[in-house]
């Protein structure tokens, strides 16, 4: 997985690409997440169009995402997200967790 | 021994060694503006010994075999006035003058120049004249030579009459010179920064000064005065001035390591004069002891000085060698001698493979073979660190023993030292009015020199030493050591990082092992057994074992559980969290409640017991095996199909979320009645997602395929062949996920 981020106002905005599997990615969203937190930046977007395949470990990092920002009194919200996490979503359960939106933009204008 | 031969002997020896000298600066680096010029000086200083020794000895003067222009060849030696200032404003520093005016300097050899040309073609103007006469040729030619040759002859009677007050004013020139370099000598002296360097220089510079001064005093003040020395005084001054002058220079390369000079050199500088030294002794008490003889006999003993010679060269080594070694501990070797370092390093060091013990033996080698006060190594605790950012851990050692620290690594200082990738002295490093906690530290401990460990480009850590406690400062040979054994440094920490992780991957293994035993003994023993009913569970955990669990249980009452679940991540954390699952489900199961309720208290315990980003997709079934009425809660996990006996396919949805995530989630259960034949199939990702070697997952489309088409086999049979198929889709591509299934068949009535 290969992450970059930006900044909408005041939402930031991560782009994974790639797969989503665990091992060095979750260290790596999850130190992003807390610096994020750090910089007082707690309304976040993650934009998964480009993201593959993610597998229960992934899926793991999305939760423990969305439960650190919100414990912080923020939100993760997710946007573009391919049929096949959505499915994963579903299954889950998660979807009714996470709010997710059609594009990044309906994502960031939702807070 | 007459005055004479004492004098030329002394002139040949001190030509050779300014030659030598010379030869030595120059090749040391060719190309180096200061070792040109203070060969060009040495060549020409050597020059006049040299020739004035050959006049003196091998022609005799009074025979004047040759013209005298030849022997006025001997004024190219006065060439070094102009170098000897040109050199002084070279070394040094470069005079601010030379800067601003680099060509113009070289106007300073244009009298010598003219003057050798005048010394030598005006020298016998009558000579000159009658050669003139001769020079008749054609008629035409003859107009053209009129006028040169009156012109020649005019210039010819002129300079006959000036060469005598020409010589005064030359030595003038040339006296001029002298207090022109020494004052340049000394002003470059006042502006040198460094204090070691100034040691150094001040040897040459007297050197340089006593030797030409007592030049000045031998021959050019006589000159200019029209004096008459004793020519006893004036050879001695001569012959003083030729010792001192080339013996500062050896003096300083070999004691204050001038220019640089290499060790080699400096050692076979040090062997040549000793050598001679000794030869001269000989010569000297050979040539007395014959003359004793000699006179107390009456007669020469020729006899005798072979004999003399025999004993002396039975004794030459010996003492020769003890000389050398003496000169040798005293100038040249020590104990900061390079070739000891290396053997040492080579022998000790690169072999450690372990890692504290690896850094204890670099720093103490460096401390005790350089001489250094401290020895400091630091690395980025972080491989994967670049750019000069991330922790490094720095250890040093300044008495017996190492201490180590970790401190946020200096960006700048990395990058200064990246760019350089060669042994960098502090002073070279860009200086900031904040420095960070490594740069202080690095000063607390005096670091002088810092060597870069480079791997690949980039920059892995750094050596650092402080003074030597000698005073002196670091050799060019040593520098280029130090970027060798740098190398090696890197190559033996390498190994033993190395040996480390493959330690550590053995742990690691045992690691793994122990979760795959605790898995193992997680795993229902068998499966139940009842008459109407076929159930089988297998589990086949992948090399890195992943968190699958499935189980049975029996509360009582004729009802079954089904359970199947599985932990996100792997190893041993992923195993003790299922173990926890495993505590907490066998406790809680016990006792009679609702589905959901039961699996909504799990979801809260294993929350509340803390297990951060660990969750598990989880599925409860609870089987009356008398009436079949079947209650489930699916928290998240992959929906179990259930094929009714007419082909009906049912997901098993209802449930709620993923345990383990938030502790208020609320589940919902379903219900339903199996019937005979009906087949209900648990499975985990692993199936779903086995991937075989292009990438391709055995999917949930496949599976349900294969279990429509084998869904009339019995239990067992059906999940042996269902495995077959999966397995004969990934072939040997490595899987990273466990496999878990039951099946669970209602006999047919």
């Amino acid at each position: 997985m290969k992450l970059s981020s930006h900044q909408v106002g005041d939402v930031a905005v991560l782009e994974p690409k790639g797969k989503i599997m665990g091992g060095p990615d979750a260290t790596l969203l999850h130190d992003h997440l807390h610096d994020l937190i750090k910089e007082n930046k707690k309304n976040v977007v993650i934009d998964l169009a480009k993201v593959d395949w993610m597998n229960s470990t992934g899926l793991g990092i999305l939760i423990s995402g969305l439960t650190t920002l919100r414990n912080n009194g923020g939100e993760l919200k997710l946007a573009n997200v391919t049929e096949k996490i959505e499915s994963l979503l579903t299954i889950t359960k998660l979807i009714t967790v996470f709010e997710n939106y059609d594009s990044v933009e309906e994502a960031v204008g939702s807070f | 021994m007459n005055l004479e031969s004492i004098v030329s002997i002394v002139y040949y020896i001190s030509g050779i060694v300014l030659l030598l000298l010379g030869i030595i600066i120059l090749k040391e680096n060719p190309r180096g503006r200061v070792n040109r010029i203070t060969a060009f000086m040495l060549f020409c200083a050597a020059t006049g010994p040299l020739l004035g020794a050959f006049y003196q000895t091998a022609l005799e003067p009074s025979s004047r075999l040759l013209p005298l222009w030849f022997y006025n060849l001997f004024f190219v030696w006065e060439l070094f006035f102009p170098a000897l200032v040109l050199f002084s404003m070279t070394f040094p520093v470069e005079s601010p003058f030379r800067k601003k005016h680099p060509r113009a300097v070289y106007a300073l050899f244009l009298p010598h120049i003219l003057h050798l040309f005048l010394t030598v073609l005006f020298s016998e103007p009558d000579k000159i004249l009658s050669l003139l006469d001769t020079s008749a040729g054609t008629p035409v030619a003859n107009v053209l030579f009129e006028y040169l040759t009156f012109l020649l002859k005019l210039v010819t009677i002129l300079f006959g009459f000036a060469l005598e007050v020409h010589e005064k004013f030359f030595s003038f020139t040339n006296l001029l010179y002298v207090l022109l370099a020494v004052t340049f000598l000394y002003r470059g002296y006042r502006r040198m920064p460094v204090p070691s360097l100034k040691r150094q220089v001040r040897v040459i510079i007297l050197g340089v000064i006593s030797a030409v001064g007592l030049y000045v005093l031998a021959v050019i003040i006589p000159t200019i005065f029209g004096l008459r020395l004793k020519l006893d005084l004036k050879y001695t001054l001569i012959i003083l001035a030729l010792l001192v002058g080339p013996g500062s220079i050896a003096w300083a390369i070999v004691k204050h390591r001038f220019l640089d000079v290499r060790l080699i050199v400096r050692q076979s500088l040090v062997y040549s004069i000793s050598s001679g030294i000794i030869i001269g002794g000989y010569l000297l008490i050979l040539r007395q002891f014959g003359n004793l003889l000699a006179n107390i006999l009456g007669q020469k003993v020729p006899f005798l000085e072979v004999v003399f010679l025999v004993v002396a060269l039975l004794f030459f080594q010996p003492i020769m060698n003890k000389v050398n070694d003496l000169i040798t501990r005293l100038f040249v070797a020590g104990r900061g001698d390079y070739r000891n370092i290396m053997e040492r390093f080579s022998r000790e060091v690169i072999t450690l493979l372990d890692f504290s013990e690896l850094v204890e033996t670099i720093l103490s080698t460096f401390r005790e073979e350089l001489q250094v006060e401290t020895a400091s190594v630091a690395v980025f605790t972080d491989e994967s660190a670049s750019g000069g950012e991330g922790v490094m851990r720095l250890y040093w050692r300044k008495e017996s023993y190492t201490e180590a620290t970790e401190l946020e690594g200096d960006r700048d200082l990395c990058q200064a030292l990246t760019e350089k990738g060669r042994p960098t002295f502090v002073e070279e490093l860009p200086v900031k009015d904040d420095p960070s906690p490594l740069h202080r530290k690095l000063q607390e401990l005096d670091s002088f020199l810092l060597v870069p460990l480079m791997e690949k480009g980039k920059l892995v850590g750094f050596l650092g030493l402080s003074k030597k406690v000698t005073g002196f400062r670091y050799a060019y040979e040593e520098l280029t050591m130090l970027a060798i054994l740098a190398n090696q440094i890197v190559v033996a920490m390498n190994n033993a990082t190395l040996y480390a992780e493959s330690i550590e991957k053995q742990r690691l293994e045992e690691e793994l092992n122990l979760a795959r035993q605790i898995q193992m003994d997680l795993l229902p023993r068998s499966d139940p057994e009842y008459s109407n009913l076929e159930i089988v569970g297998y589990t086949n955990p992948s090399r890195r074992v992943g968190g699958d669990y499935y189980d049975y249980l029996l509360p009582g009452d004729g009802r079954l559980c089904l359970v199947v679940g599985d932990v996100t991540g792997k190893g041993v954390a992923a195993a003790l969290m299922m173990a926890r699952l495993q505590a907490i489900l066998h406790s809680e199961a016990g006792r009679s409640k609702e589905v959901e309720e039961m699996v909504a208290n799990l979801n809260r315990l294993l929350v509340q017991s803390g297990t951060q980003n660990r969750y598990v997709t989880f599925f409860f079934g609870e089987l009356d095996t008398e009436t079949l009425s079947f209650k489930y809660c699916n928290a998240g996990h992959n929906y179990p199909i259930l094929i009714r006996e007419d082909g009906t396919i049912q997901y098993l949805e209802t449930g709620g979320l993923i345990l383990g995530a938030f502790e208020e989630a609320t589940y919902t259960s379903g219900q339903l009645d199996l019937k005979p034949n009906d087949l209900l199939v648990l499975y985990t990702d692993g199936i779903t997602e086995a991937l075989n070697m292009q990438e391709e997952e055995f999917g949930e489309k496949r599976l349900l395929e294969t279990l429509c088409k084998l869904r009339h086999l019995h239990a067992e049979e059906l999940k042996d062949q269902l495995i077959s198929e999966v397995r004969s889709h990934v072939q040997d591509f490595p899987q990273y996920d466990d496999m878990t299934l039951v099946v669970l068949k209602v006999s047919g009535p």
